[in-house]
């Protein structure tokens, strides 16, 4: 973890497309802030919530390896939550073949 | 290490018979023993289901160092798990709280189902990759342990060697079975702890027997003569006592608590008072029930968790919620009463010279009857 204290994109440097805080853009650094509030406040649905938009952005830009690990991030909580996406988020990592599928139940 | 005593004279008939030596005790080299030898390859009692009451409701005990997680899934069952992450060990759950959906490790977030179950090793494989060819989830669910849920207690076998629950207790079922009826808790003020300065086994001695009654608890014997007592006898599985004049309590509007349903006659006037062996104490009567856990937490010290429960559950009868906790205060008082002779019997077993003791050929029977099963529980372990 860097000095910066990004608690939300663990790894960030390491993943394709993030070379790090400066240089993302402005509704990036929006998202990160509402990460950080939500993991603060221990906020599990927000959380997926917004791994889950985060997500999404890396696959509109083609970047698979940064997407799989938003969409773990967003699944996770989305366990954590019981929350039905969790469901979803299981099935597009299984489509990358990242993930099992989650077993029946 | 100490040179373990020989039981032989613990297991001799009551009559002759001496008490388990001091060193059981006060030796935390005998402690660490009946842990594994009497505690962990019995049924001991661990908790409540009253403590874990909705769906996704999970507590981390301690349980003489042995983390556990008790948790109750969607469809009620109680589960005992050790409270630890199958990656790196970590506690699971450290303080009492509802799980919604998983049961998320605060480490590496390493999630488990409430039926115990891996559901997701995030990044296992590398960043983003959550599956890798030699980490195999159906392989990695947490370890559970055998439990049994009686009377609301919450009984664990922590070795896994033990006859299951419905046979080693089948006499006790058999016994009380007019009480396998829903038992309510009667809310927060049904529910306290006593922190005693004794070793456990003094608390179950004391309570199986009826021999203190008129000395250490004259009030309660003013309308519960030591005559209209009797002793319960099940080698090897429980002992206690028995009285013929169980007077309801009643409050100044002659109010009472409504009965459990179908009882017989016998217990019109009838309670029962029983140690389960190990550590569990459960009293019956015919307007409720109660258990205590025994808790120790070192040689000398033990923490007895009480639990009072009634036929109706308490949002259907708010009315006699000044007598539930009038009830409650009365338990507590006599409870109250005996911390002194279990203070006391554990200073006395630092004297030196006491061999044991002897018990009243007549009354102490129940006692001695635990006695005898601990040591047998000792020996066995020695063999082993
Ligand atoms: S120790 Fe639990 S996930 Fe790593
Ligand atoms: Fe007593």
């Amino acid at each position: 973890m860097t000095a910066s204290g990004c608690s939300c994109f663990p790894g960030v440097s390491s993943v394709p497309g993030f070379s790090g805080v400066s240089g993302v853009p402005d509704d990036l650094a929006a998202l990160e802030a509402a990460l950080l509030a939500a993991h603060a406040r221990r906020d599990c649905d927000a959380l997926a919530t917004l791994y889950a938009a985060a997500a999404d952005r890396m696959e509109r830009r083609g970047e698979i390896d940064a997407t799989c690990f938003f969409l773990t991030q967003a699944f996770v909580f989305a366990l954590e939550a019981g929350a039905e996406r969790a469901a979803e988020l299981n099935r597009r990592l299984v489509a990358y073949g990242r993930a099992w599928p989650l077993p029946a139940g | 290490m100490t040179k373990p005593a020989s039981l032989e004279t613990v297991m001799m008939p009551v009559n002759r018979a001496n008490g388990l030596p001091n060193a059981h005790y006060i030796d935390p080299v005998i402690f660490a023993e009946e842990r594994q030898s009497v505690l962990f390859a019995n049924w001991a009692g661990v908790g409540f289901g009253k403590d874990i009451p909705e769906a996704g409701d999970a507590k981390p005990v301690d349980f003489l160092g042995v983390p556990l997680l008790l948790l109750r899934d969607q469809e009620g069952a109680v589960h005992v798990y050790q409270n630890t992450c199958r990656h790196r060990g970590m506690i699971l759950v450290d303080a009492p709280r509802n799980i919604r959906g998983t049961l998320r490790c605060p480490y590496h977030s390493w999630c488990y189902s409430l039926q115990g179950q891996l559901r997701a090793a995030p990044h296992v494989g590398g960043v983003g990759q959550n599956t890798h060819p030699d980490i195999r989830m159906e392989d990695l669910g947490l370890v559970r342990f055998r439990a049994h849920v009686w009377q609301d207690v919450i009984f664990v076998n922590i070795d896994g060697r033990a006859a299951p629950f419905e046979e080693a207790h089948g006499a006790l079922i058999a016994r009380w079975r007019e009480f396998a009826k829903p038992l309510f808790h009667g809310g927060a003020d049904s529910s306290f702890q006593l922190e005693v300065r004794t070793n456990w086994k003094l608390a179950v001695e004391n309570y199986c027997e009826s021999y203190h009654l008129p000395w250490v608890h004259p009030g309660l014997n003013s309308y519960s003569r030591l005559e209209d007592h009797y002793n319960i006898e099940q080698p090897g599985a429980f002992s206690g006592q028995g009285t013929l004049v169980y007077r309801q309590l009643q409050g100044a509007g002659g109010e009472i608590f409504p009965d459990f349903e179908e009882l017989s006659a016998q217990w019109d006037t009838g309670g029962e008072y029983v140690a389960v062996y190990p550590n569990v104490l459960l009293g019956v009567q015919r307007d409720h029930t109660f258990a205590i856990v025994l808790e120790p937490r070192d040689c000398e010290t033990t923490v007895e968790h009480i639990a009072l429960y009634y036929a109706r559950p308490g949002a259907e009868t708010p009315a006699l919620e000044p007598l539930r906790q009038q009830n409650a205060q009365l338990w507590k008082t006599v409870f109250e009463e005996d911390i002194f002779v279990v203070e006391g019997m554990q200073k006395g077993r630092h004297g030196p010279m006491f061999d044991g003791g002897r018990f009243s050929p007549v009354m102490d029977g129940p006692t001695h009857g635990f006695h005898h099963w601990v040591a047998t529980q000792i020996e066995a372990g020695r063999r082993a």
